[in-house]
């Protein structure tokens, strides 16, 4: 099961990296989306898949009677706060590519340079 | 289940991250009152001063505190841990983030006000509070997503084409970073089983081997903090916005980055000499790099990008020499980086809204020649000449380079010096002395305007830690002995478990 998943959890991260390498945004942004799945994951994986029950304390009991194995609680709670994050984040950028696309007509990489114009001055070295 | 008890101290820890994040609430709330936002705000970071301020008191006087959410006894609670260390760095940014907020309240005329500048300001402070004052790995992560999507909005505040530019190549690079971070983070819980700090630390120092995970966390914090193959989103984004955002991102958000590599470097990933070869190594190819390219800028506060990452260079060269000096010169570096980075960038936009270039003469020396003069001495202030704050950490580090034979590290530091005194004596000698064809409106700054008010301010405490470093060294070395000795700091986390 681990073995599979981590083979899985490489697939995704080599697609990932593939279309974060891309010029066009919307692509980065898939890519964004893809490499953040893997990364939940592999909080999973790293969690260790050991068991299926759920880690519930029966009532009058201090703690899980010794012959069940539970599942691992905490990667759980990891990843929904990275899922939850994650999602924000993925929101505001997607809105920013749209804006920006509304605003400079591309969502080319290489075609906006704003923040950056590209420069032909000399700058002088003497006064 | 045991209870612990907690003294009325150990609460002041939460206050300088929930405070701004209750203030940030509040002001979203009343989002349709600009003025009224705008005193919550004020309000929220002189609470937020005073605190902190405490707070650095009580642990310079009482030693480390910490504090354990929610009674689950670490290392399973979320825990709060702050030393002399945190609580400097908390301080300084909470005192950065009421000037650059003054500032922006006038910097943003009541033309160009829009919703929620002032809640975007607080949750950035708290982030940033938070990743100081934490100690829980993954908590530092989620802070640092805090302060991501704060900075965001930040950023792109005011919506203009180059602030959208800056603000995808930001967005972007920093998610990655963060999402990298992710990963170390798990990576040490797969390998330990425990995401506490002190834990961490204890495990180190029973000898745990943690392998290559650190350079993961090179990576993406080197990312984050801007370190040599890493930094080009730096200078690309930094400039695009107001004069006070960009002096707070300058001035507070890449120090979280290398505050997590310091702390990481210096209580768990203590094993390993090659990632600290490492960490030296990308100090010195990022100082060079970065001087070089200032060199090559044109547009002053772009040029300010590239102090920022030398600033950063700095540090990660102090890490990477790793002794109790250097170190030391590294937590004074800090504080002083801070400072001038943030004074510069709000000095800038004194002067024709920080739209400066070195090929347009302006003259400004003839027409406000003592503003001019202040940017004069700023200029010495971040080159580090002798009787200024950047001096004293760079001649720790130099004798200390010396002391250990680490000729590069030496030699670096003395060409970076050099350079950004030769290219920022270049830009002030075009853009301030040389009067020119190219015409600009006159913007002059009025003596009591709020502006000047902030900048004399972040000016005369770097004046008195240049000339007074005694204080500020001592407590860096301080801080340094206790960075060299974790024990404390795991101790103060189990004392009351174990």
């Amino acid at each position: 099961m681990e073995v599979l998943l981590s083979l899985l959890i490489a697939v995704i991260f080599v697609g990932a990296i593939y279309l974060i390498l891309a010029r066009n945004l919307v692509r980065i942004l898939s890519g964004i989306v893809m490499l953040s799945n893997a990364v939940n994951l592999l909080i999973f994986v790293c969690g260790r898949i050991a068991g299926y029950a759920p880690p519930i304390i029966k009532e009058g009991q201090e703690r899980l009677s010794a012959d069940i194995v539970s599942a691992n609680p905490l990667p759980q709670a990891l990843i929904l706060t990275a899922i939850v994050i994650s999602f924000a984040l993925f929101c505001f950028i997607l809105t920013l590519t749209f804006r920006s696309y509304e605003e400079m007509g591309t969502d080319e990489a290489d075609n906006i340079r704003e923040a950056e114009p590209e420069e032909n001055h000399y700058i002088p070295f003497k006064w | 289940m045991r209870q612990i008890s907690y003294d009325i101290i150990q609460w002041f820890i939460v206050v300088p991250v929930t405070l701004p994040l209750f203030f940030s609430a509040l002001c979203l709330m009343l989002s349709s009152k600009y003025r009224m936002n705008t005193m919550l705000c004020y309000v929220a970071l002189v609470i937020q001063i005073i605190f902190s301020a405490a707070l650095f008191q009580h642990v310079l006087s009482h030693g480390i505190i910490s504090m354990t959410m929610g009674e689950w006894l670490p290392p399973f609670g979320i825990t709060f841990n702050v030393d002399l260390f945190s609580a400097l760095l908390s301080f300084v940014t909470n005192c950065v983030a009421l000037i650059t907020f003054s500032y922006a309240s006038e910097e943003i005329t009541a033309k160009k006000r829009e919703f929620g500048f002032q809640s975007l300001f607080l949750l950035l402070v708290a982030g940033a509070n938070g990743g100081f004052l934490t100690g829980d790995i993954f908590n530092l992560y989620v802070w640092f997503e805090l302060v991501l999507i704060a900075s965001f909005g930040l950023l792109t505040y005011g919506g203009n084409k180059k602030q959208f530019d800056g603000g995808i190549k930001y967005s972007v690079l920093n998610l990655l970073a963060t999402t990298f971070f992710l990963i170390t983070v798990i990576f040490l819980y797969s390998a330990t089983g425990t995401l506490n700090m002190a834990d961490l630390s204890r495990l180190a120092q029973e000898g745990f081997d943690f392998g290559s995970i650190g350079y993961i966390l090179i990576f993406s914090m080197g990312m984050k903090a801007a370190l040599f193959p890493l930094f080009f989103w730096l200078p690309a984004s930094y400039h695009v916005s107001y004069n006070a955002v960009s002096a707070l991102f300058g001035g507070v958000l890449t120090k979280i980055g290398a505050y997590t590599l310091y702390r990481m470097y210096t209580s768990v990933l203590v094993h390993d000499a090659n990632q600290r070869r490492v960490l030296l190594l990308l100090g010195i190819v990022t100082i060079i790099s970065s001087s070089v390219m200032l060199l090559a800028e044109r547009q002053l506060k772009r040029q300010l990008g590239f102090l920022v990452i030398i600033g950063i260079g700095m540090l990660m060269l102090a890490l990477g020499l790793g002794s109790v000096t250097a170190l030391a010169a590294g937590v004074f570096y800090f504080v002083h980086s801070m400072l001038v980075v943030s004074v510069l960038y709000l000095l800038m936009g004194l002067f024709a809204n920080g739209e400066l270039f070195i090929d347009r003469n302006c003259g400004y020396y003839k027409r406000q020649p003592l503003l001019s003069s202040l940017v004069l001495i700023c200029f010495f202030i971040v080159a580090g000449l002798p009787p200024f704050s950047g001096f004293w950490p760079k001649i720790m580090l130099i004798q200390e380079s010396l002391k250990s034979a680490h000729l590069f590290a030496l030699a670096s530091i003395i060409i970076t010096s050099f350079l950004v005194l030769l290219g920022l004596a270049r830009s002030y000698a075009l853009v301030f002395w040389q009067e020119g064809e190219s015409q600009i409106e006159e913007d002059k700054t009025s003596v009591f305007s709020i502006r000047l008010i902030c900048v004399m301010v972040l000016f005369s405490i770097l004046i008195v830690i240049g000339v007074q470093p005694e204080y500020l060294g001592e407590i860096s070395f301080n801080i340094a002995n206790a960075l060299m000795q974790p024990t404390d700091y795991v101790k103060s986390v189990f004392d009351d478990v174990y």
